[in-house]
């Protein structure tokens, strides 16, 4: 009975855990501090990473952890979406493909090549760019790096002739590149991040999520997050940019 | 039947795959970066790559002519090679009929190497990426750069740090030593000569100390740590060993990441055996992923504050 016990005692009082994909953020630490801090989330084992190999790790080792990421990898089956980001009253961003002074058409492999940020498997990338940006001929062979600061390495390193970006990254760059930086594709909207848990049904992720401070939504780059409705799929709009 | 299964099996060893995917070889030394490195190159490829690792025999030799022969008689797809001597073996061993070599975390591979002969990645972090990261950590605003080298090695690589650079808004002021020659005798005069007065110059905001052992090395080191400590002008370095506070000289350093090497090296593995590219087509490229060391007691010389918690990491 007792041996019983030890092995359910720390299954029963296990505490809810929230795993945190945020790969913009300055600080993770820092990030992980106010998300531990906030009221909402109290009694609440929060991890914080920036780098999509370590999110996937977490959620590996945390099978019932709620998950606070962007978009593609809640959508896919297994996860049920409660709650959607929202910034500036809109859910939704667009990525950006720039290059550098010219366009990336021809010339050396690392010209034909558009580097991204790994948010997914290799297998899943070519459907990915299909889908973000259907008008478009974009390169064909892509290169993944671990974070967004690698994509400006990268790019500055002649690696590739251009990278796939967030709006905050495409403004990082344009600084980074005074006056060198041209916007070559737009794609259709993504969602901003949202909250997925694994079990379907009533979850206590919402109730407590939708309730974060405004110092904790501000460091995620959100404003609120609402209850998700809507269809479960990755990209709000149908029409091409 | 039996003549079609013995076929099937012949075939699938001769294109090197197997039940479990292609056998890629990894030849290195049984150091701790060389670990890490060839264990970012596991991880990364996953389960569908079988691995066969070969240790060198001593931390400055290849490995055995012997181990070597029979690890290629099981027909790798791909040679992954760390460290020059072990680069060296694999290649010797591959020739040009075998599996395609990918060399890594060995020294100026990009002068070693004949161009297709074997792609890889450099040990050297470029130029671009030791002064961006400086700019980004210390949010100090570079505007252009002294870059001693030696013109007779490294023309090429400072020709794309200038078109790297400029394309971030910094100008690189390259001082090439071999002008009059490259006797190592007449390069450290002519160091010892000017070194103060172009680190002194007008509009240089920090000096890139290149990792060149034919200008960095022990006679013309008082020189530089004595120059740097003179300097109002923060000194970065490839190297993180010069980054120490009993060393006092480089305030900043980008280093390889060995774990990062080992992600690039993957990324080549894959375009290789998944995309059928060429080494050719990739050459020798600069790390991507690096670390970074701060000496404090200079940055506290040199008024420069430094991004929470950038002090040492990746």
């Amino acid at each position: 009975m007792i041996r019983l016990l030890a092995f359910l005692l720390p299954v029963l009082c296990q505490a809810a855990e929230l795993v945190v994909y945020a790969p913009e953020t300055a600080s993770s630490l820092r990030l992980h501090r106010i998300l531990a801090a906030d009221p909402a989330l109290e009694g609440v084992e929060v991890f914080v990473t920036s780098r999509w190999r370590t999110f996937e790790d977490q959620l590996a080792a945390h099978p019932t952890a709620w998950a606070l990421a962007n978009a593609p990898l809640l959508l896919e089956p297994g996860w049920s979406p409660v709650l959607q980001g929202r910034r500036l009253g809109v859910a939704s961003f667009r990525y950006r493909v720039i290059a550098i002074d010219a366009s990336p058409s021809a010339g050396p492999l690392s010209a034909a090549t558009m580097g991204l940020l790994q948010e997914c498997g290799r297998d899943r990338v070519d459907r990915m760019i299909a889908d973000l940006f259907p008008a478009y001929q974009l390169p064909g062979r892509h290169r993944m790096v671990g974070k967004p600061a690698d994509l400006l390495q990268i790019l500055g390193l002649e690696l590739v002739g251009s990278v796939l970006v967030t709006p905050t990254q495409a403004t990082q760059a344009m600084a980074s590149f005074p006056g060198r930086v041209r916007v070559l594709a737009e794609s259709r909207p993504v969602r901003l991040p949202l909250v997925a848990v694994r079990q379907p049904g009533e979850s206590p992720a919402a109730a407590r999520l939708a309730g974060l401070g405004a110092a904790a939504l501000t460091e995620l780059g959100l404003d609120t997050l609402v209850p998700f409705a809507g269809d479960p799929t990755p990209w709000i709009e149908a029409t091409a940019p | 039947m039996r003549f079609l299964g013995v076929f099937l099996l012949w075939l699938g060893l001769t294109l090197g795959w197997a039940e479990d995917g292609p056998l890629v070889l990894i030849v290195r030394p049984d150091q701790p970066d060389f670990v890490e490195g060839a264990a970012a190159i596991r991880r990364e490829l996953g389960p569908h790559y079988r691995f066969e690792t070969i240790l060198a025999t001593s931390r400055v030799a290849g490995p055995s002519a012997e181990d070597l022969a029979a690890s290629l008689a099981r027909r790798p797809r791909l040679v992954v090679a760390f460290d020059n001597p072990c680069i060296a073996a694999a290649l010797a061993a591959t020739g040009s009929g075998g599996p395609p070599v990918i060399a890594a975390m060995g020294l100026n591979l990009a002068q070693e190497l004949v161009r297709g002969q074997a792609s890889g990645v450099a040990f050297e972090v470029a130029p671009f990426t030791l002064v961006t990261r400086f700019q980004e950590v210390s949010r100090t605003r570079i505007r252009a750069v002294l870059l001693p080298y030696r013109g007779t090695v490294f023309a090429a690589q400072v020709e794309d740090a200038r078109r790297q650079l400029d394309r971030a808004g910094i100008r690189v002021v390259a001082r090439d030593l071999t002008v009059a020659g490259d006797d190592p005798q007449r390069i450290a005069w002519t160091l010892e000569r000017h070194l103060a007065e172009w680190v002194a110059e007008d509009g240089i905001d920090a000096v890139v100390v290149p990792s060149d052992s034919g200008l960095v090395n022990r006679r013309l080191m008082p020189l530089w740590t004595k120059v740097a400590r003179q300097s109002t002008k923060p000194f970065l370095s490839g190297i993180g060993a010069l980054v120490s506070e009993r060393l006092s000289f480089c305030v900043f350093a980008a280093f390889p990441d060995p774990q990062g090497i080992g992600t690039q090296v993957s990324q080549q593995v894959a375009h290789v055996i998944e995309e059928g590219g060429n080494l050719s087509g990739i050459g020798i490229e600069p790390p991507v992923q690096v670390m970074i060391r701060i000496d404090p007691a200079q940055a506290r010389r040199l008024g420069l504050t430094f991004r929470d918690g950038a002090e040492e990491g990746r």
